[in-house]
């Protein structure tokens, strides 16, 4: 079982280090002074939430909403420390589900990226025996999101529109060309605007990358590969559609290390 | 477990409507509008610091600031009623009386702006480290012209607040 002790350290180290990321960009449900708009959407699972108020209890008391916050980071500790626990795991998988709902519904924007974190912390909620099938569904899962972005863009066939890549930068980064006209970063936006070619090579590019994942489902043979697009690919999402991916990386693990089934138990390969 | 969790995301990927965790992961796939024009805030605070959402934040405090404000700004639009039960209203037709009492329940009703301005200056302070004490917000609306740069159109102001 050290492969899965191993496994929940990084997670774990990952998220921790998440967590301090989104005390530093004052998102932690006790920096959120109080919002007061909600974003539920048509979303049965926010609707539950909100019904029964849970959000609005914690963001909107400072003590409960100071208590929450420590609560996710101890577990989110604790569960480094001791990965054989399962209960911590648990608990911090409820609180920062919680805390999943808190942040998209008061960002107005039910933003995807946390999920990863929230899923990766499966596998670790289990008995052993059942930890190597849960960590292969989890690594099919994560292949499954980037074909679906290539299926949903395939079949949507905007990626093949000529000026797509043009639009998203132009929509995503109007904002920081207004501020920022003559950074670098500005001008090799406009640079890019100038030849529309190379942005819609590009973005074909990353569709393709996308793509690639289809073969993760046939053969491992290849997931050395995929981990290393799986990386790729939130760099391109930052540059080019100003949108952070980053923490879908921690589903990368389960293309990094693989397990395998033997007499003895679990071993890496 | 594992094949009702996979089951029901396929389901809500070919509905095309998502409910959480079944998400759709269609990242950027949405056709992209060729209309030559873009919204901008301009956040300036105590009469003369401009704030620039767009670069000096990280991506999620940046999201903080932006988003709410133009759901605000669509609130605004529709008159102070909530755009989501709109949508809901216009989706469930004569049906939508038998779920009004859960909707207005759930969404913001008829937002209060002052409660919001109140709220985004609390935000806005711990954001930027300092006390604000004067706040307007404008939306400026821009477009690109042939040699892809930015001009001004128009301004509109969306907030204009001062500490009493």
């Amino acid at each position: 079982m050290f492969q899965r002790t191993l496994l929940c350290r990084l997670v774990f180290a990952f998220i921790f280090f998440f967590l301090l990321y989104y005390q530093y960009s004052n998102t932690m449900a006790h920096q959120l002074q109080s919002p007061v708009l909600i974003f539920p959407y048509v979303d049965i699972t926010y609707w539950i939430f909100h019904l029964l108020k849970i959000p609005d209890f914690i963001t909107h008391n400072y003590f409960a909403a100071s208590c929450f916050d420590s609560l996710l980071f101890i577990t989110c500790i604790l569960s480094f420390l001791f990965p054989g626990r399962r209960i911590f795991i648990t608990s911090f998988f409820i609180l920062y589900f919680t805390y999943y709902i808190i942040f998209n519904s008061y960002a107005t924007q039910h933003t995807h990226s946390k999920a990863g974190m929230l899923l990766a912390t499966i596998p670790f909620m289990v008995p052993d025996k059942m930890f190597y099938y849960l960590w292969e569904a989890t690594r099919y899962f994560t292949l499954f999101i980037y074909t679906d972005a290539f299926l949903w863009k395939l079949l949507r066939f905007s990626i093949f529109k000529k000026d797509h890549g043009s639009l998203v930068i132009k929509k995503n980064f109007a904002g920081f060309l207004y501020y920022n006209s003559n950074s670098y970063l500005a001008n090799s936006f406009k640079w890019l605007l100038e030849h529309p070619v190379i942005i819609q090579t590009i973005f074909l590019a990353g569709f393709m990358l996308e793509g690639c994942f289809i073969i993760g489902f046939f053969t491992k043979r290849f997931d050395k590969y995929l981990f290393v697009i799986s990386i790729l690919l939130p760099v391109g999402f930052l540059y080019l559609s100003d949108a952070f991916f980053f923490e879908l990386l921690v589903l990368s693990f389960t293309l990094n290390v693989q397990l395998k089934l033997s007499n003895a138990g679990i071993a890496a390969v | 477990m594992i094949a009702s969790f996979s089951g029901l995301t396929i389901l809500c990927n070919v509905m095309g409507g998502e409910v959480t965790p079944f998400f759709i992961w269609a990242m950027y796939s949405e056709k992209e509008s060729a209309i030559n024009k873009y919204e901008i805030f301009k956040i300036r605070v105590n009469d003369s610091t401009l704030i620039d959402y767009t670069s000096h934040y990280t991506d999620n405090n940046r999201l903080f600031l932006s988003a709410p404000l133009s759901y605000y700004y669509k609130i605004k639009q529709n008159n102070f009623k909530e755009p989501a039960l709109s949508f809901i209203k216009k989706k469930l037709g004569e049906k939508y009386t038998a779920i009004q009492p859960l909707a207005a329940k759930l969404y913001n009703g008829n937002p209060d702006a002052k409660q919001f301005i109140e709220w985004y200056v609390r935000y806005l302070q711990q954001s930027i480290g300092k006390p604000v004490y004067r706040l307007d917000v404008s939306i400026v609306t821009t477009h690109f012209d042939a040699s892809r740069q930015l001009l001004t159109d128009s301004n509109y102001s969306l907030i204009q607040w001062k500490q009493l």
